[in-house]
């Protein structure tokens, strides 16, 4: 996606607060883009900073007494970050929309739904006094709400989760947004309504150009939404992506460990699950050196004392000092409770290993 | 980017301070109030003094609160008498520190009695629900027909004057309001995930209400007793103040305030110390209170 | 259904049933109170030394289920036979003394510890209910060995449930289940709330107890996905009823029913070239007021009239496979 300018382009992010005595970072050196029409997914687990991420890009931790934020955001080529609040805040309704995790509570419980949507669209469109009752009709039909004109005058708790989410799309849509923000915005809802939302976010992307920012810990919801993937661990980037190449190739330790451990329904029974042993990192217990060294099967005494830069890997960037050898060669060991073993022999150790210590 | 703070009263409602959850200033503090810390040191000082009267009050105020002094009456403050005397020439300073005593005696007992009858109650209505439930709410409805002081008053009213039985009428006045507070504790937290787990563990019930229910039900009790150590010694000063109290030993404040009623034009002091100290009292522990909700959330990941 | 002669079946619930009445027994209009079919005659049954993999969205009732199972909520109808017992006619002390063969896993494990409690006081208590090892040595001296068994170090016995991680609270809860060498494990979606690397190690962690300590399990989860990698039967429940049930290869390789065969088309499958998952339109009616006939048939591609006369009742197609619907395959 060379030629065009990228609608969002962040540098440097870094989010920290003050701790006792050092600041503590909960993201450090972020950069990525995203280009028009293009969905990205940032992905990683708990700690990984992908949530603050996403709220630091629209300013949201602008408030939040404790954390710091530094580094670039442009939008449209405006840089975000310097931008004062009044105006920020006419580009964060009108031109980036942003949804969030629980659908229910993001709603208020005493105003109808309709209500809700038509105070978007009167803060964000005409600019008229009262929405027309035709807009707030088309936004929720936009985004697949059958009976548009019943649901309009429904209270949140009388519809469900997944319609829920319809109505806070169509509310982010009200402004007809380039660019929208989703965070985790289906792990609260069952997989069949998943698949109905994750598809709407297509079409919409398909039909108006949508780029989306996409922030999931879900690697099948990434394999089946994004162009590109942004991997995050413990509050860095540690791989950049193409969709396609990311799963085929990843070139980072993690993002093939992600990979690998992830339940599938298309999984052979009886395989083990290959896991990564270990836990995230708290922030203030940043490992030296590369920060998922102590997890990583195929770390190096340079991994323990030197952070490796994110540099071009493939099509894609990774940071590890071995990613080529990743990229190379996709089978990983694997921890099978007490020692690591080629993925070959693992298959034959799980026979063996029944009466084997569960792992840490 | 700056490394400002929130700006006091910015985007707060009224539900995150009830948790107690907010991490900026309260809502009511502007800026011309002192801050949260300071008060807090503050309000402990003033109730170590008041500690002070109660158990040492030769230290503080020479003299007797009891002997009358007909030359030295009606003495504005000045440096001799403190706070002026009242018109039996007594010291006003001197009667205020006595009177701590007995004012914190009541307060300590009564919320002691009430507090105790009252969280039992409510703990048990909450936890077992059914008909221990339906009783324990009938109770607390017959108790809370009449508000507190009233209560206290009728219970008074009937009995003689003596200081245990003013301590007894206002225990009983203080039971519905744990009994309340704590029914809804013990229903929250019967339906806690570890209370469900530890039924499926095998824990034998009673084992299950003094190991979890009760620890996880303290927190708004030991709350709601610091207040209503504050809260009772205003109780037993109305009552005194009303002509209900034990009648005779040392002037309780509310009496003092009393028996300065009609001498207020002129010699102000004599009811307006004594109320002024009653006020910062209730203030102090107000603020005691909320800093002990604060530090008793439990921690958690 | 059975998926074992009841002789070797540890746990066989037959037709459970459980409604609840919404508050007030009448509404305006003197309409009856909407009763809620949580559970609406649910029949399974679970060997010795097996996982039962229970799957379902919100509101199906699998969570309802494993609680009437574990006898945190009475069934409004319903037989349970529990390792050879009566298990519903339990009360009281015998109950509670029972319950050292039936334990639990929750999906919150910050939640199902007490907070105030370190965790060898959590795991502790658990073997003083049962009278094992009163001797404070040898309690301490189990509780390491607990904790190694689900692969966490000893000294973490010091420690409150809010200084540990997800995954460690959870393997503390799963070490407190196995402390009283039970034998049958509700484990009621255990995972749901882990990070995807953690839930790999924990899935792990279940199949290797389950192993070495003949375990059996009720797997209660919303993710098929991870039901596949630990269940030796699979039952699927829509709306308060079982629509399928199966081996568990069977059931991946060939689901019958039309739910089944959406679930799994929805499952969003970490591979980009995966086919698009396909999804269901519509939502789940409540349980409240559900259809007439078949309670899928709204969102069924493939409903006709009979579908909305008949309910369809769980029957056999193959060795083990159970479905409830009139086309099924």
């Amino acid at each position: 996606m060379g030629n065009e300018e990228p609608l969002l382009s962040v540098r440097d992010l870094a989010i920290g607060y003050q701790a006792a005595r050092r600041e503590v970072l909960l993201v450090r050196d972020v950069s990525f883009d995203v280009a028009p029409g293009e969905i990205v997914c940032l992905v990683g687990e708990s700690g990984s900073g992908k949530t603050l991420t996403g709220r630091a890009v629209v300013g949201l931790l602008r408030h939040s007494g404790r954390l710091r934020v530094s580094g670039s955001v442009a939008f449209g080529g405006r840089e975000l970050t310097t931008m004062p609040e009044r105006e920020l805040r006419r580009i964060r309704g009108r031109e980036i929309g942003m949804i969030f995790q629980d659908p229910a509570a993001a709603l208020d419980p005493v105003v109808r739904v309709g209500d809700q949507v038509a105070e978007a669209a009167v803060r964000l469109g005409s600019g008229r006094r009262r929405a027309e009752r035709g807009r707030v009709i088309e936004l929720m039909s936009q985004v697949g709400i059958n009976d548009p004109e019943v649901r309009a005058r429904q209270f949140p708790h009388e519809i469900s989760g997944g319609m829920c989410q319809r109505v806070l799309i169509a509310i982010a849509l009200a402004g007809d947004p380039g660019l929208l923000i989703a965070d985790e915005p289906t792990t609260a809802l069952d997989v069949t309504i998943q698949a109905q939302v994750l598809h709407l976010l297509s079409e919409l992307r398909r039909e108006k150009g949508l780029s989306v920012l996409l922030i999931t810990h879900d690697m099948g919801v990434a394999a089946q939404m994004a162009d590109r993937i942004l991997v995050m661990y413990a509050g860095s980037l540690v791989e950049v992506a193409p969709t396609a190449e990311f799963f085929a190739h990843p070139g980072h330790p993690y993002s093939l460990g992600l990979v690998q451990a992830v339940p599938r329904v298309d999984a052979a029974r009886a395989r083990r699950l290959p896991a990564i042993p270990g836990t995230v990192p708290e922030p203030g217990d940043r490992p030296p050196g590369c920060p998922f060294h102590p997890r990583c099967p195929l770390r190096l005494d340079v991994c323990q004392t030197d952070e490796p830069a994110l540099l071009p890997a493939g099509p894609g960037l990774a940071a590890c000092h071995r990613s080529d050898e990743v990229r190379g060669d996709a089978r990983l060991p694997i921890w099978a409770g007490t020692a690591w073993v080629d993925t070959a022999r693992a298959e034959t150790a799980r026979a063996g290993s029944a009466a084997a210590a569960g792992q840490p | 980017m700056d490394n400002t703070t929130a700006p006091a009263g910015t985007a707060t409602s009224v539900l995150p301070l009830l948790a107690g959850r907010w991490g900026g200033r309260p809502v009511w503090r502007r800026r011309w109030l002192p801050r949260g810390r300071l008060m807090r040191w503050l309000a402990i000082a003033f109730l170590a003094l008041l500690a002070g009267w109660a158990l040492v009050p030769g230290l503080f105020a020479s003299g007797s609160p009891t002997a009358v002094n007909p030359v030295a009456a009606l003495l504005g403050p000045s440096g001799h008498y403190l706070l002026g005397t009242d018109q039996y020439g007594r010291s006003v300073y001197t009667e205020l520190v006595y009177g701590a005593r007995p004012a914190l005696e009541v307060g300590l007992a009564c919320t002691l009695i009430g507090g105790l009858t009252g969280s039992a109650v409510g703990i048990i209505g909450g936890y077992l629900g059914g008909w221990a439930d339906m009783a324990v709410m009938r109770l607390i409805d017959i108790l809370l027909a009449l508000p507190g002081l009233f209560l206290a008053l009728i219970f008074i009213a009937a009995l003689p004057r003596t200081v245990p039985n003013e301590i007894l009428a206002i225990s009983i006045s203080t039971v519905p309001i744990f009994a309340r507070v704590l029914r809804g504790q013990a229903l929250q937290v019967r339906s806690l995930l570890f209370i469900d787990a530890a039924t499926v563990t095998g824990v034998r019930r009673r084992a299950i209400v003094w190991r979890h229910v009760v620890p996880n039900c303290m927190a708004p009790a030991v709350v709601l007793a610091a207040v209503n150590i504050g809260v009772a010694i205003v109780v037993a000063a109305s009552l005194n103040f009303l002509g209900l109290g034990p009648s005779e030993g040392v002037l309780d404040w509310g009496a003092l305030i009393a028996s300065g009623q009609n001498y207020i034009n002129q010699d102000w002091w004599i009811s307006v110390f004594p109320g002024l100290t009653v006020a910062l009292l209730v203030i102090a522990v107000s603020i005691i209170g909320d800093w002990l909700r604060d530090a008793m959330e439990p921690s958690s990941g | 259904m059975t998926t074992e002669t009841s002789a070797g079946a540890i746990l066989d619930a037959t037709d459970l049933v459980k409604h609840y009445r919404l508050r007030g027994r009448w509404q305006a209009g003197g309409r009856p109170a909407p009763v809620v079919r949580a559970v609406d005659g649910v029949s399974l049954a679970i060997g010795r030394q097996t996982t039962f993999g229970l799957v379902g969205e919100s509101g199906c009732g699998k969570t309802t289920l494993g609680r009437l199972l574990l006898r945190l909520e009475e069934p409004t109808a319903g037989q349970v036979s529990f390792d050879g017992r009566d298990w519903l006619s339990q009360r009281g002390e015998r109950l509670r003394a029972a319950r050292k063969d039936m334990q639990a896993i929750f999906q919150d494990p910050l939640g199902s510890l007490d907070p105030r409690r370190t965790v060898a006081r959590a795991i502790g208590e658990a073997l003083g209910a049962h009278g094992l090892f009163p001797a404070a040595r040898e309690r301490a001296d189990r509780i390491a060995e607990l904790l190694g068994l689900v692969g966490l170090p000893p000294d973490m016995a010091r420690r409150y449930p809010g200084e540990l991680s997800g995954g460690q609270r959870q393997r503390v809860t799963i070490a407190r289940a196995i402390a009283v060498q039970p034998k049958f494990i509700v484990c009621d979606e255990a995972i749901s709330a882990l990070d995807v690397s953690v839930q790999a190690q924990v899935i792990n962690l279940l199949s290797d107890l389950s192993e070495s300590l003949g375990l059996s399990y009720l797997f209660i989860s919303h993710s098929l996905a991870a039901v596949r990698h630990i269940a030796d039967h699979v039952g699927v429940m829509y709306l308060g009823k079982l629509v399928e049930q199966a081996p568990a290869d069977r059931i991946f390789a060939v689901p019958a029913h039309p739910y089944t065969r959406a679930l799994l088309a929805a499952a969003p499958v970490p591979d980009p070239a995966a086919p698009a998952p396909g999804y269901l339109g519509g939502e789940a009616q409540s349980a409240t007021s559900l259809p007439s006939g078949c309670r899928f048939r709204l969102r069924c591609p493939r409903a006709a009239a009979i579908c909305a006369e008949q309910e369809p009742p769980l029957k056999p197609v193959a060795d083990g496979h159970a479905v409830a619907c009139h086309f099924p395959y």
